[in-house]
């Protein structure tokens, strides 16, 4: 903010001169302007946008009056939400206008990185910022070595591909480093390797007669918020609703089962449901087979004859049985889980009762462990076994949304030769390293692998990286093992952030850039869905910012395409404005608005354009479709993959995964080595044919438990706008939403037995270590957690952040304590996924 | 001195101290004379001001233009903790957020002498306010100028109560914020300069002659800070 007109500084009249006509005061701040209405009186109006504080990507329509947003509902044209939002679109309002916000552009003046040490960041204007940028980037390409620029990705919307494939590729880097793995990777693993499906599924709760949820909260929070707020009461009048959770959750407070499993031992449990469908004959045979002769010969602990059963739908549940279940009885997975036989059994058999309208809800919590992928596919195998596929009231896959993609073919005819070669260089993630299969979609080293990167940076293997721009993204905060990304990013010598707050990833940037809330400010689109429907929702901006703010994904490439034609690289800039011209007319943008203009229209087409049917709502042209603001598919058909359909091997959903057997000997081939070795290497157990099937490994804890006696539970609060809340009042003020925890507090609930021994009480500070760091926070006491574990919010424990979310910037001191500083670094290898669930922390209490 | 030349230079004033709170420019604030300007405005209308505007002087020439940036934007832009919010409504409302509903009376009162805000910021910062009062009063003495008094008096009423409502209640905690945020002897100084200046303002404020039937109450609660 500078003084922008200098006669602003000059005096009307000479001081102790007698008074003089002055007319017409030089104005710095104002213009003069002539409104017939004053505010307050002026209409507001209901705006579109998309609410992206969770992954369900809710269509919302937000109230602007006077040019200020004032409240926030669901769009009304949705099918997902039926027009309403949960608490995070309402907190939304706290982020938008939150005082901290980066205001313009900023450079550090410090030289030295670390946490605590002050990087004394000034104003910059764009032109020095994106001048320096831009200076960067040639020095590395200059030098030949294009591959040291490092693009980090956050939050995204769908208009990624500008900054995150575009600009890097035609840069010519490998390295466009995605989140992805931080969220549910080793999720995805578990439908892939069953039903060749590497995505979140959608959930029918309509029709279902048993809900089964695992390792989430439906209600607070994965994928379908408002809708499972909307349908949970209809769900338990009408079916059954169990809930596997560690700690007690919002959805297991009103289920009618909850199954409180021992932190890492999912696969256990889920393969002791599995035995009592078999051994009980109550599989849904339509879907998996029967035995030739009707007989069944599931018996606990004995081998059967592969050649008497006949597969249908499923591929290998003989196999399967075999190798991994006829050994986990109930009551050997309750030795092992912590959930009785008892509850096994009647689960199972209430499972067995409903099938094939069962709904089995896989959620982050059974599958983002170090050994997580196999025990997400024996949870994921239960809505195999039980015919819930895909099928009416289960788990279901998407509608297609027709949007363009991103012209590849068309993207490298811009990459000269260094950016051809260079771009295909090892990526600094490790991906596809011996020790880190990171087997996405069947293909070694296919999958990202976030929290891996520090690893690469920090031994510069494959290579050092010498330039960073990280966009919505907060590592240093949201990867577990805190302290090897603060180390890393210190070791880097140019980091850009553009971000909405300054974070712990900023006290590492060089320069950060103030960016759009993206809810409020953003032009961009997202896919996603719910209720059987898939939608396409925009992002607009429906308020004019506050602050001088750009777009990340669109403008700051364009605006750097400008700076890099201006330095003779023109490649970049010719290729954003050839591959995103404007569909309707074929112009080219001329500035950075126009551009993001362009490239949404671009990718949306199809939706509106009418050229085709788009299998949805008809929109009749893009100012249409900006009225409304999304797009729903017609209703998903059930049973889409059945008959052979599936994206399998086989084209069956597979109980012995012969997708996984393929995609692990490719892995193994590629280095030279047997499939055992690959499952040493990345710290699995399991050896031999037990590599194929959904199995029970047993559980890795960082840190001997007889120093560490307690079992630490990460979860999700209902007012987590995934890490992006913290600074808003509110978040601190209805804290209480989330069961156990207390407002205004960094609850860390232990139950009051265990309290009792350590001489806790409710209310007290206590520090909580791990072998990975140490924190203070408040000792809830609450029988929702078991004994022998503790559980805490993810979300708190800001060192470096606004005045709201850290205690003390200028000293480090955190609010409460971040549990990825508590969670010791460890990622899952098969998917690349962090390891954050399953228990791998523990964690000894004392009373401060 | 006569009333429109004590009007003129309080305009004077308070836009070079709105000046203050802009980014640091030393070679422009030289150029233009600020210090000693606002040294001399304020000998007639704040003596007591005048040493800290020299101190203010003294702490510019001796310091670096870096030195400037740094805790300028500590204090007033960040990017971690804002040490002294400039925006009134994070004082003035529970939950210390911008563009609140004090935000929006304060541009219900610029709309309504035909202003709109022309930079990036939220229309509550302090140097708007203050350029928005200076304004005022400039208007002000042109009216006494044209022998409109009764405008005179309508704009030293929308003063006072700009004043009262939007500006005075948060400029303790402000100054108060100011001292404890920064080391920098410059923004030290301009927080005492600044305090002295307030209580002159604060005593204009409270003249209770013809000038305070304009008062408006507002409904914003002002005694959270």
């Amino acid at each position: 903010m500078k003084i922008k007109r200098r006669d602003f500084l000059k005096l009307s009249v000479a001081t102790g001169a007698a008074a003089t006509v002055f007319r017409r005061q030089t104005l710095n701040a104002f213009a003069e302007t002539k409104k017939s209405t004053l505010i307050g009186e002026r209409p507001g109006e209901w705006k579109p946008s998309t609410c992206q504080g969770c992954t369900t990507w809710c269509p919302v329509e937000i109230f602007v009056q006077d040019g200020r947003a004032v409240k926030v509902r669901g769009n009304r044209y949705s099918k997902q939400n039926d027009g309403k939002v949960c608490p995070r679109g309402h907190l939304s309002l706290q982020q938008v206008y939150d005082p901290d916000r980066i205001k313009v552009p900023m450079k550090r003046t410090n030289p030295q990185k670390g946490r605590g040490v002050d990087p004394r960041f000034v104003p910059i204007s764009w032109d020095e910022a994106l001048n320096t940028i831009a200076d960067k980037i040639m020095e590395l390409r200059d030098a030949g070595e294009p591959e040291k620029y490092c693009l980090m990705r956050g939050r995204y919307t769908y208009m990624r591909d500008i900054i995150y494939d575009a600009m890097t590729k035609v840069i010519g880097s490998p390295n466009n480093i995605s989140h992805s793995s931080t969220c549910a990777e080793a999720e995805k693993f578990g439908s892939y390797y069953t039903e060749g499906y590497w995505s979140y599924r959608d959930y029918d709760l309509d029709k279902t007669k048993y809900l089964l949820v695992w390792g989430c909260d439906p209600v607070s929070s994965n994928r379908m918020i408002p809708a499972a707020i909307k349908k949970l009461g209809d769900v338990i009048d009408r079916a059954t609703v169990a809930v596997v959770d560690p700690k007690m959750n919002n959805t297991s407070a009103k289920a009618h089962e909850w199954l409180p499993v021992q932190p890492g031992t999912d696969g256990a449990l889920a393969l002791g449901i599995a035995h009592v469908l078999l051994i009980d004959g109550t599989w849904y045979k339509d879907f998996v087979g029967d035995f030739k002769d009707g007989k069944n010969r599931f018996k606990s602990g004995e081998e059967v004859d592969e050649t008497t059963f006949e597969d249908k739908e499923a591929h290998g549940v003989v196999k399967w049985w075999n190798i991994a279940v006829k050994d986990m009885t109930p009551q050997r997975a309750a030795e092992l889980s912590g959930v009785s036989a008892d509850q096994i059994i009647r689960v199972a058999k209430g499972m067995a009762q409903a099938a094939p309208n069962v709904c089995v809800w896989m959620g982050p919590g059974c599958a983002m462990h170090v050994r997580g992928g196999y025990s997400a596919m024996a949870v994921h195998a239960l809505a195999g076994l039980t015919g819930g596929t895909d099928n009416e009231g289960g788990s279901l896959q998407t509608a297609k949304i027709p949007v363009n993609k991103l012209n590849k073919d068309l993207l490298k005819t811009f990459q000269d030769d260094l950016a051809k070669k260079h771009s295909k260089m090892k990526k600094i993630d490790q991906r596809g390293y011996l020790n880190l299969p990171a087997i996405s979609k069947g293909k070694s080293g296919g999958g990202v692998s976030t929290n891996n990167v520090p690893n690469g940076i920090l031994n510069k293997d494959p290579y050092g990286i010498k330039m960073i721009v990280g966009y919505m993204n907060n590592f240093a905060f949201s990867c577990n093992g805190t302290d090897r990304w603060e180390k890393a990013l210190s070791s880097v010598p140019f980091t850009v952030h553009l971000t909405t707050n300054a974070s712990e990833f900023s006290q590492f940037a060089d320069i950060v850039l103030p960016c759009v809330v993206n809810m409020f400010e953003k032009y961009g689109f997202v896919k996603t869905k719910a209720n059987r429907y898939a939608t396409c929702t925009l992002l607009q901006p429906v308020i004019e910012p506050v602050w001088d703010v750009i777009t990340d994904e669109s403008e700051f490439p364009f605006l750097i395409s400008e700076k890099l034609k201006e330095r003779g690289f023109p490649n970049l800039y010719d290729a954003l404005t050839t591959m995103y011209a404007d569909p309707e007319t074929g112009r080219k943008a001329k500035n950075a608005k126009e551009f993001t203009e362009y490239a949404l229209k671009y990718y949306t087409a199809p939706l509106w354009d009418g050229k085709k049917d788009s299998h949805g709502d008809k929109i009749n042209g893009w100012e249409e479709m900006k009225k409304r603001g999304m797009w729903n598919s017609d209703a998903y058909k059930y049973k889409k993959h059945w008959g052979g359909k599936y994206k399998t091997k086989t084209g069956k959903f597979e109980f012995y995964s012969e997708t996984l057997k393929k995609a692990l000997g490719g892995h193994a081939e590629k280095h030279g080595v047997d499939i055992d070795k690959v499952l040493e290497e990345s710290n699995y157990t399991a050896r031999g044919e037990m590599a194929f099937v959904p199995h029970y490994e047993p559980p890795y804890r960082s840190g001997d438990m007889k120093e560490y006696p307690f079992v630490f539970i990460d979860y999700k609060s209902r007012l987590n706008r995934e890490g992006r809340s913290q600074n808003c009042p509110w978040y601190y003020e209805f804290k209480h939403v989330d069961p156990g925890d207390v407002s205004h507090q960094d609850s860390l609930k232990i139950n009051p037995s265990d309290a009792k021994k350590l001489g806790v009480k409710d209310g007290d500070k206590v520090r909580i270590s791990s072998t990975g760091g140490s924190g203070e926070c408040v000792a809830h006491l609450w029988e929702g957690v078991r004994p022998g574990t503790v559980a805490k919010s993810y979300g708190q424990g800001h060192w470096a952040y606004g005045r709201t979310a850290a205690a003390d910037y200028a000293k480090a001191e955190e609010r409460g304590i971040n549990n990825n500083t508590i969670i010791p670094w460890e990622i899952d290898r098969l998917s690349g996924s962090n390891a954050r669930n399953g228990g791998h922390a523990v964690v000894k209490i004392e009373k401060v | 001195m006569d009333e429109i030349a004590t009007k003129q230079q309080l305009s004077d004033c308070l836009k070079l101290m709105a000046a203050f709170f802009y980014e640091p420019e030393t070679e422009l604030f030289e150029e233009e004379n600020v210090c000693r300007n606002l040294s001399n405005l304020f000998q007639s209308f704040c003596p007591e001001a005048c040493i800290s505007v020299d101190d203010m002087y003294l702490a510019l020439q001796n310091s670096s233009q870096e030195e400037l940036q740094i805790a300028h934007a500590e204090l007033f832009v960040g990017p971690f903790t804002l040490k002294a919010s400039p925006y009134g409504s994070t004082y003035l409302e529970k939950t210390r957020m911008v563009m609140g509903e004090s935000t929006m009376e304060v541009l219900k009162h610029y709309e309504r002498v035909g202003l709109e805000v022309d930079i990036k910021q939220p229309p509550d910062h302090i140097a708007i306010e203050l350029e928005f009062l200076s304004y005022l009063c400039g208007l002000e003495a042109e009216a006494l100028q044209d022998g409109d008094r009764k405008k005179g008096v309508e704009l030293a009423a929308e003063q006072k109560s700009f004043l009262r409502a939007y500006v005075l209640p948060w400029m303790p905690q402000f100054v108060e914020n100011i001292r404890t945020g920064t080391e920098n002897t410059f923004y030290l100084c301009l927080a005492d300069c600044f305090e002295k200046f307030l209580r002159q303002l604060t005593i204009l404020s409270k003249d209770t002659d013809s000038y305070s039937s304009g008062v408006k109450k507002i409904y914003v609660d002002a005694t959270i800070h």
